[in-house]
């Protein structure tokens, strides 16, 4: 299978920039330099062609922050994000922008990113028009078709995001990310505001278009149950860090990261059972000022004195199968 | 109590200066300082992350148990129930739809309403394959349809759902249902 996307050893800091006065207290020593969070660090993903991705971690681990880098919203500090082998920069502009227009992103809350002012014709319709690919006299048409394709009814392309349902705007979103042609989707917890019954529905809307449209997907999610069915491999992020990916079988049926076995542990179940919960021990630690070595040893149940010191390598475990652990040597 | 690490030195913290979890921790302290009863709990877990809702789920479970307290807890994950609940009333556009023990109600669910939501949960479903799903939304409060608020999306609706249907007890549980779905085989 060929790679649809590449990401190698990506880092993105994130600073307060310093004014001229701080800048020269810094370069007196009178000031510390603004502190720097590494949203990411030293992350690799490949993406095949047609293949779903999924992402999952908890909050301020950099999952959202990788699906901006990949998606172009966000500049990577260090490393490179390579499209079907290629890099941006090194393609002509207007090759890179096709490329760019072929990655597209759908958010977490439908109701703050999509404008209130607008209709759902000019919603969906502004971008396929401003990039060629539908002429004005025949937008009401194309945007027809991209929301029956996202299961709106056309008739109600005159009306504006208030006067929409949850899971309702949720495909206005899918369609106007659609309407451009992409044949790769950034869904970021594109699920997480919706009831479990629009949940189903909206999942069932990806996995149609997914087979219609022949997509590639990164499904980024911190609800375990939706990525594994959702994804065809799972990347498990922790405090800026890759720490296990594995195809979702391997993953969920032989967890190798304690952090993995803990989030699989705690995993919400069904089964109506009285069971206590017993909690990993403590929380995420800032991102402002990591922990050395392995960044979940603060919270491991089985950390040693070598992972406070030494940064574990993500290295192959099993078959496509790869942990950061030192507990594998 | 609550698990607040060196509560000293954090009583002179702003809230802004704690995580969500230990926000959420907070206010299960305040909640608890006069001793309730009874406290209601409106879907405080939503807004965090697995680990650390159960370390919530944790610490709300055994102040329960120590204290004698009485919990209602709101929510929208059937898991958290499963889990936490002992009883479990399922609501549905204003009404209880189903009502009875957590265990027995979530292995047979009778109302179609909760029979499709647990038969919609990815769990539920084959890996990769189409969800089940509940056709249609929830109703707006203005516009109510008649008799039976869920009849519109319900598969098994008749002629006479248009009538309202009346909470009544089948089988050890409260029921709001002409056609209770009797083998709950679907998930």
């Amino acid at each position: 299978m060929s790679n649809r996307l590449e990401v190698r050893s990506v880092s993105k800091r994130f600073s307060r920039k310093s004014g001229l006065v701080e800048r020269g207290a810094e370069f007196m020593g009178l000031k510390a330099p603004n502190p720097v969070v590494r949203a990411l660090d030293d992350v690799s993903l490949t993406v095949a062609e047609g293949e779903v991705v999924g992402i999952v971690g908890e909050s301020g681990c950099g999952k959202s922050t990788l699906g901006r880098v990949v998606a172009g919203l966000l500049q990577a500090s260090e490393g490179t994000v390579l499209f079907r082998n290629k890099r941006l920069q090194d393609m002509p502009g207007e090759e890179a922008e096709a490329a760019r227009l072929k990655v597209q992103m759908i958010f977490q809350n439908p109701s703050s990113s999509l404008n209130p002012r607008q209709r759902v014709r000019e919603i969906i319709g502004a971008a396929p028009l401003h990039h060629g690919l539908t002429t004005a006299r025949e937008l009401d048409d194309y945007v027809s078709q991209q929301m029956a394709r996202a299961g709106l009814d056309p008739s109600m392309v005159s009306r504006f995001p208030h006067q929409f349902s949850g899971g309702q705007r949720q495909r206005i979103g899918i369609a106007r990310a659609l309407a451009v042609q992409p044949d790769m989707l950034i869904c970021d917890e594109s699920v997480a505001a919706l009831d479990v019954s629009i949940q189903a529905q909206i999942l069932n809307l990806f996995l149609d278009l997914r087979k219609q449209l022949d997509l590639t997907y990164i499904f980024i999610s911190h609800v375990l149950s939706v990525v594994e069915h959702i994804s065809d491999r799972v990347v498990v992020m922790y405090l800026g860090r890759v720490v296990e990916e594995a195809t979702v079988e391997e993953l969920f049926s032989h967890p190798n990261h304690p952090y993995t076995r803990a989030l699989l542990q705690e995993r919400p179940s069904l089964d109506p059972v009285q069971r206590s919960f017993s909690a990993i021990e403590g929380e995420i630690p800032s991102p402002l000022s990591p922990p050395s070595g392995c960044h979940f040893h603060l919270r491991c149940p089985l950390a040693m004195d070598r992972c406070r010191i030494e940064r574990p390598e993500l290295r192959t475990v099993g078959s496509r199968h790869k942990s950061a652990c030192h507990l594998n040597d | 109590m609550v698990g607040i690490p060196s509560p000293e030195e954090r009583l002179s913290a702003y809230p802004h200066q704690f995580s969500g979890g230990m926000r959420q921790r907070v206010a299960i302290a305040i909640a608890l300082l006069m001793s309730p009863d009874l406290i209601i709990a409106d879907e405080p877990t939503t807004a965090l992350d697995v680990t650390i809702q159960a370390q919530i789920l944790s610490i709300v479970q055994k102040l329960a148990r120590d204290k004698g307290t009485a919990l209602i807890w709101i929510t929208h994950d059937l898991s958290v129930v499963a889990g936490l609940a002992e009883k479990v009333s399922v609501m549905y556009a204003g009404r209880i739809a189903e009502q009875g023990k957590t265990a027995d109600l979530l292995r047979r669910p009778m109302h179609p309403y909760t029979n499709g939501l647990i038969a919609s949960l990815p769990a539920h479903n084959q890996r990769g394959s189409r969800l089940k799903q509940i056709s249609g939304t929830t109703p707006s409060v203005a516009n109510m349809p008649k008799g039976c608020a869920f009849h519109p999306r319900c598969a098994s609706a008749t002629q006479l759902c248009l009538s309202p249907p009346q909470l009544e007890p089948v089988e050890g549980r409260l029921l709001r249902c002409f056609h209770p779905v009797m083998e709950g085989a679907s998930s």
